[in-house]
Order: C-alpha cells, then structure tokens, then sequence
C-alpha cells in the first residue's frame, strides 16, 4: 500500500517536473531571443528547430521516465482508487436531494418535445439564412487558411 | 461473483479491453483528422468540406483537420458580425446542440479523450467538490468574455480580428495546430515566427495538460466555451443519458460517482459518459437517443432483457461496420484520391503563370532564397495587367494575405506607406482564394493607392506557383534581377521591410556574380535573412576584427556589421567604445556590410571591405558629418 503511495507520489512529481521544465526551456528560449532583438537583430529567430532541441534533449529523460512509470503503473493496475469510490464531500452530497424529480427522464415531456423540435426547425432557418448571406464561405477562408493567431504563430 | 461485483462498483472495464467509448472518442478523433499527409507534408486540408464545422473541439489549422472547429467558427463569425450576421455557425450550433448535447463532449471531442489519456496516467487524484463545482462555473466566464464579448467588441466595433479564445488559451490549438505543424520539416520556417504569443501558450498548454493528469477532464469542466453552449442543449437534447422516474429510487449513485460536477443525471455538466449507468443498481439509467437505447443496464435486478441486449449487440455491430467503412473511406479519399490545392501538389494549374528565367539563366527557378523567381502574370483589381518580368529593375515585394488573417491586415497599412515612400519598390498584394469576396469589401475604402491587389483564384493561383505556404503573411522580396533575397511565413514590420529593401538593392550594387551576397538562412529556416553570431565556439574558428573609426580617425562605437560570405550574412554586435567589432567565424573570406550605424554618420560611397583568413584584422572608416 506505501509502495503504491509512493508511486502515485513519484510520478507526480515526474509529471510535474517535466511540464515545469519544458515550460521553462520555453520561457528562457523567449527571454533570450528577446534580448538579442532588443540589441539590434531584427531578424532574430527566437526558435528555431535546433535551438529548441537543444533545450529539449536535457528533459527527455524525465518524459521517458514518466512514460515508463504510467506504463509500469497500467500493467501493475497501481492507480490512486479513490477516484473510483463515491463522492464523500457531506456539503455537496446534501445539495443532491430529489434527483429523481430534477433528472432527465427517458421519456421526453409535452415541453421538451416542442421546445426540440422548435430549435431544430429554427437551426435550420439559420443555417439556411446564413448560407445565402456568405456565412458558408467565411467559415472556408477561415479554415482553409492557418489561423497564426489560433496556434500561437502569429 | 465478488469480481463482478467489485467491477460494477467501480464502473470500471476488464483490464486490456478498451470501452466502447474509448473506440468511439479515438474514432472521431481519426475521422476529424483524416486528413494525415498533411501531418507528413506539412499543410492544410482546404477543400469545400472545410466549409462545414466539426461537433467537438478540433482545431481548424490542424493539419489533419477535415472540418472547422465549430468555436473557432463562432468567434471569427461573431468577429465579422458588422457586415455579416453569424447566422450560420450559431445554426450549426443548435443544431448539434439539440441533436446530441454534451454527448458530443464525453464521445466525440478529440480534447475530451486527450484529456481522459492524460488523467490515465497514474498519480493522485483530486476529486470533485464544492470547490470544483463553482470552478466549472469558469467556464460561461470564457464564453462570456473569450468567445463572445472580444470578438464582437473588436471586430463589429473596432474592425481587428480577434479570436480572443483560440489566441489566448486554447490548448487544441497549441496542440493540433502549432505542434501538428511544426512537426513537419516543410514548416521549419514557421519556427522564426514563434514570440511571446507561443510562449504564452505552451506554458497554458502544459499548465492545462497538467491539470488533467490530477483532475478529470479539467479543461472541459472549468475551461471549455464549447462545452458550456452544448450544456444549455443538454436539458432538451435528442441524446443523452436519462433517468426512468419509474425505476429511480433517489439514492444519489449517480450523482455521487459521477467524475463531472452536476446535479443530477443530464444536467448542463453532464457529459453522457455512461458512468452512472454501471453506478445504478436499479437500472434506472440509459443512454438514449430519442427512444432508441445505445446504452442501457446489462446486469441488476433491471437489466434489459437478452432479446434487447442481443438486438442492441447486433445493431451496434452493423453501425461499427458502416462507421469504419466511412473512415477508410474518408481517409482513401482525402490522402490517396483527393487533389492538394496547395503549393506541391498535382492541381497547380497557374493558367496564367510560365516559368522561366530569363535574366539569370545561370540560377536555378524557384521561390528558395537565391533562386530566380519564375515569371508570371496576372490581373489586377484595378483591372490591369501584371506580368512580373516588366518589373525587372525594380525591387519587387509579393505579399500573401487573407481578409481573415489578423497579422496580414495589421502589417499592410505598413506596406502602403513603405510604398508611398519608396515609390521605386513594386508591392504585390495577393489575396487568398478563400473570401475574395470580402477581400473586395474590405479593400473597397481604404484608398491604398500604392500597392497593387491581386485576388488569387483557386484553379490557377499563383499560390502553388510561388510556393506559398497556408500559413498568412507570407512575403518575398526579389532584387533587382528577380532573384529572392528574402522568402517567409511572418508578419513584417515597417523597420523590418527597409531592411529587407536595403539588403535586395545590395545585391544589385554592380558587383559581379561572384561577389553577390546571397541572404540566406544558415538552416532550412527560410525568413532569417541575417544569422546572429554565437551558437558554439568550435576551436576551428578564428577572431576577426574591424576597427571602425570617422575621417579624423576617431572611434565610431555603436556600428553593427554582417559578415556576409556567398550564402551567409552573420550579424555582430555593435562596435564598442574604441569602435572595435570582434567576430568568431570559420576561416572564410568575408563580405563586411554596415547594417546599422549610429545617427550623424554615413558609409563612404565607393567603401568596400573584405576580410579573411589572410587579413584577420581591418579598417573601416565612416564619414562623421559636420555638427555631429
């Protein structure tokens, strides 16, 4: 039972290591580049593929040996098993009264059957509207381009 | 017996066997991403099939994405909502909203199995609480201001494109996009565009990554915008799970095993992972999509009846088949069959584009650093004709952009005062196929009477043709013979667009072939046009040094100079108070350029200086002029 604690809690700090290091090989890699644009390279590659890996090659062996542990630990079945038992929390297990009443019933009320049909024919309208308005192809020159800004390029 | 029970008390599957759900999660996962040569050659799906949006979060600028993300789609349309209404997504939206709620979250969201991958991983884990249940309120806060708000304010307002979630936070686009990209060789020239917008991400990737290793699905509970509009469907949704009043006792199972923060079964939070259906020994709950039941109880006093389970079994298996031999399908199509619209592929038909070189027969075609650029003609907006080779002479600037490309529409104010005032550079500004359309609208009013626009069609663009890459801005630059001295996917600034014309100029200097200095990056890192000093200090290399002093022999300090070899510029640092620049270089006879100096000084007209193994120390005087 300790030896299983004491897994949990190793790998812990494996993850937590390996996500802090590759942050910070990040953040100084950025620091540097900085630096040396502020000096005068305007055209400074704050990454590059050699540079990064460079800052990558030090942290392999932690990933490596997290990924050995999360598979040593699968094989094992070690896993922390109170994320498997009942929720304990007596605030939270009082505001959980009449779930019967307040949960979603397999048979579909008056209100809720008119409610679904009335926004699956208004989905429609809007999609139909939004065709004929050019929302279609917004969609496409968007997606059709890389987004720089959406993965942090641009 | 106690085996079968201990399992069904824990919900958990037989050891090796992966549950229904996983297949499904790691199904969508494919199928959004069927697009997988791009993962290998590094560029977009950007067929008509893009047009439609995907149920789960999935970034649209992965390159294996087939579909567009529906939240990014959200906020580029609440983004445009000024001149068009975003009608279109917000159906779509209700649309997946009403047929399957947050199923799509626990069944078909790629992040959603990401994280569940990473909350396998064996540690601690921190389980739900109150604490927990008012942090997923967090997430109608990103809705709110991220997705909403921003993207409205600045673009219905102020006309900037803002995609405040995707650009800020979003994990799947630091994941799919940025990583999926820059895994491939042919986008190692995007590397010289990551700044502090990519710092920022990774860590907010890693710092979420993290948190789903100790917290289950904490991205979609606390975080996800997308998961908070299905939410307000879940309650009406066609498909989820649901409760039979008949069978249900009140006895909180569900709820207390549920890893997701809700209130009852099908509430706002719930995921329809099924979970609850194991935790209830009344077998009470099902996963039903209208009166069909997908999941239901297969042991308790209430199981199902075995005719219902063997029929369930069968249908289920008629649907994995059909549902597989859409996914070879799909992927048959999209990377055996389909035709790349891209810079490399097979539907390059550049009607109006010839390749030759006249002027340099001696260089080799292409848009690389160094190489001829191919000739090529096109018309312009204004209605004109543009054909490349009248331009010779000339500095000439091909810029690539997109009305939906925020950098694109922040750098080309600049390009027009660049050309108001270098009314000997020739700009090309040419358009994306994708919203030529809005492309129009949007230049209708600015009067940028200096550049030329172009709108690029996609039969027979010049975007396969000069190698342009899906990634927006792109620019490259040709000196006076047409020869590229500058090639990358990267918003330029105004500073950054002299230089460049400074260095293409240079180029053409009358120097004889041998002597032309050719920018060129030192890797395959197209974009850097001057390569700083440092990285190692191999024993081989030896010190060179300038002394750079004014007519009267006084030390001029702060004078940066490039050591320029026939491939190679090197920068150094600014020359210090004795107006000494020292440079560490491999033996190479070197080409030294002034590339900044500081103000009240000019270069002697006819000053040229070479430096090599022969003569490892030289002079260099600048002209101090009168009053300074």
């Amino acid at each position: 039972m300790k030896g299983r604690k004491a897994f949990l809690i190793v790998q812990s700090v494996l993850c937590a290591a390996t996500a802090g290091l590759l942050a910070a090989a990040a953040l100084s890699l950025y620091l540097e580049g900085t630096a040396r644009q502020a000096a005068g390279d305007l055209f400074y590659s704050i990454f590059t593929p050699e540079r990064a890996a460079a800052r990558l090659l030090p942290i392999l062996p932690l990933l490596f040996g997290s990924l050995g542990m999360t598979v040593g630990g699968l094989i094992l079945g070690i896993r922390d098993e109170n994320q498997d038992r009942p929720v304990r929390d007596e605030k939270l297990l009082r505001s959980l009264g009449g779930l019967r009443d307040r949960a979603v019933h397999q048979q579909a009320g008056p209100r809720e059957m008119y409610l679904r049909a009335a926004i699956l024919v208004l989905a429609a309208v809007l999609i139909v509207a939004g065709i004929l308005n050019g929302g279609l192809e917004d969609v496409l020159a968007k997606g059709a381009v890389i987004c720089m800004e959406c993965v942090g390029l641009g | 017996m106690d085996k079968k029970k201990n399992s069904r008390e824990t919900g958990q599957k037989k050891r090796g066997r992966p549950a229904g759900r996983r297949l499904v999660q790691l199904y969508a996962a494919l199928l959004y991403n069927a697009n997988l040569k791009g993962f290998v050659d590094g560029h977009l799906y950007s067929g008509n099939l893009k047009a439609a949006c995907v149920p789960g979060l999935n970034c649209y600028s992965c390159p294996g994405a087939i579909g567009s993300c529906p939240l990014g789609a959200l906020q580029n349309a609440l983004n445009a909502a000024g001149h068009t209404a975003p009608w279109y997504v917000m159906g779509i939206l209700a649309l997946f909203g009403v047929m399957l709620g947050r199923t799509v979250c626990g069944w078909i969201c790629p992040m959603g199995l990401v994280q569940e991958l990473l909350h396998r991983i064996p540690t601690p884990k921190i389980r739900k609480s109150g604490v927990t249940r008012k942090l997923s309120s967090l997430k109608y806060v990103f809705l709110a201001v991220f997705v909403v708000a921003v993207p409205l304010i600045w673009g219905a307002g102020k006309g900037i494109i803002l995609p405040a979630f995707c650009k800020y936070i979003c994990p799947a686009g630091t994941l799919e996009g940025a990583v999926g990209l820059l895994q491939s060789p042919a986008n190692s020239s995007s590397f010289g565009q990551l700044r502090a917008l990519f710092t920022g991400k990774w860590i907010i990737m890693l710092g979420i990554g993290l948190l789903c290793v100790f917290c289950f699905r904490a991205f979609c509970r606390f975080i996800c915008p997308l998961g908070a509009i299905y939410g307000f469907f879940n309650r009406f949704a066609l498909t989820g799970v649901k409760v039979n009043p008949d069978r249900c006792v009140d006895c909180g199972q569900c709820a207390a095993r549920c890893p997701m923060d809700v209130r009852h079964v099908g509430d706002h939070e719930c995921i329809s992972c099924g979970k609850c259906i194991a935790a209830c020994d009344q077998g009470a709950i099902a996963l039903k999509c209208g009166r069909i039941t997908l999941k239901g109880p297969e042991t308790g006093k209430n199981a199902d009846p075995e005719p219902a389970l063997r029929k369930r079994r069968k249908a289920g298996r008629i649907a994995w088949g059909i549902a597989l031999a859409a996914l070879a399908l799909a992927m048959a199509w999209f990377n055996l069959i389909s035709p790349r619209m891209g810079p490399s592929g097979s539907a390059v038909g550049a009607a109006d584009a010839e390749r030759e070189a006249d002027s340099a027969p001696d260089l080799m075609t292409g848009t690389e650093v160094g190489e001829q650029a191919p000739d090529f003609s096109t018309e312009l907006l204004s209605g004109e004709s543009f054909r490349l080779s009248d331009y010779r002479g000339r500095v000439v600037m091909i810029n690539f952009w997109a009305v939906t490309c925020a950098p694109c529409l922040e750098e080309l104010p600049d390009f027009e005062r660049f050309g108001r005032e270098h009314p000997d550079v020739e700009i090309l500004a040419v358009h994306h196929w994708a919203g030529a359309g809005k492309a129009r609208d949007f230049l209708a009013g600015k009067g940028w009477e200096h550049l030329d626009f172009a709108l690029d069609s996609r039969e027979k663009g010049l975007l396969p043709l000069l190698n342009a890459s899906d990634a927006m801005p792109q620019t490259i630059v040709l000196d006076r013979q047409g020869v590229v001295t500058y090639n990358a996917q990267a918003p330029l600034t105004y500073d950054q667009m002299a230089e460049l014309y400074r260095s293409a100029l240079g180029e053409d200097d009358g120097r004889t072939e041998g002597e032309r200095t050719v920018m060129q990056p030192a890797t395959e890192t197209a974009g850097q046009l001057l390569i700083p000093m440092g990285g190692g200090d191999a024993a081989d290399k030896r010190t060179y040094t300038v002394v750079i002093t004014d007519q009267n022999g006084d030390p001029a300090a702060g004078v940066m100079l490039a050591f320029c070899t026939d491939t190679t510029c090197r920068n150094s640092e600014p020359s210090d108070e004795d107006g000494i620049v020292s440079a560490r270089l491999e033996p190479d006879r070197y080409h030294v350029q002034v590339i900044d100096m500081p103000e009240g000084f000019r270069e002697e007209a006819e000053s040229e200086l070479y430096i090599g193994p022969d003569n490892q120390a030289a002079a260099l005087t600048l002209i101090r002029e009168a009053g300074n």
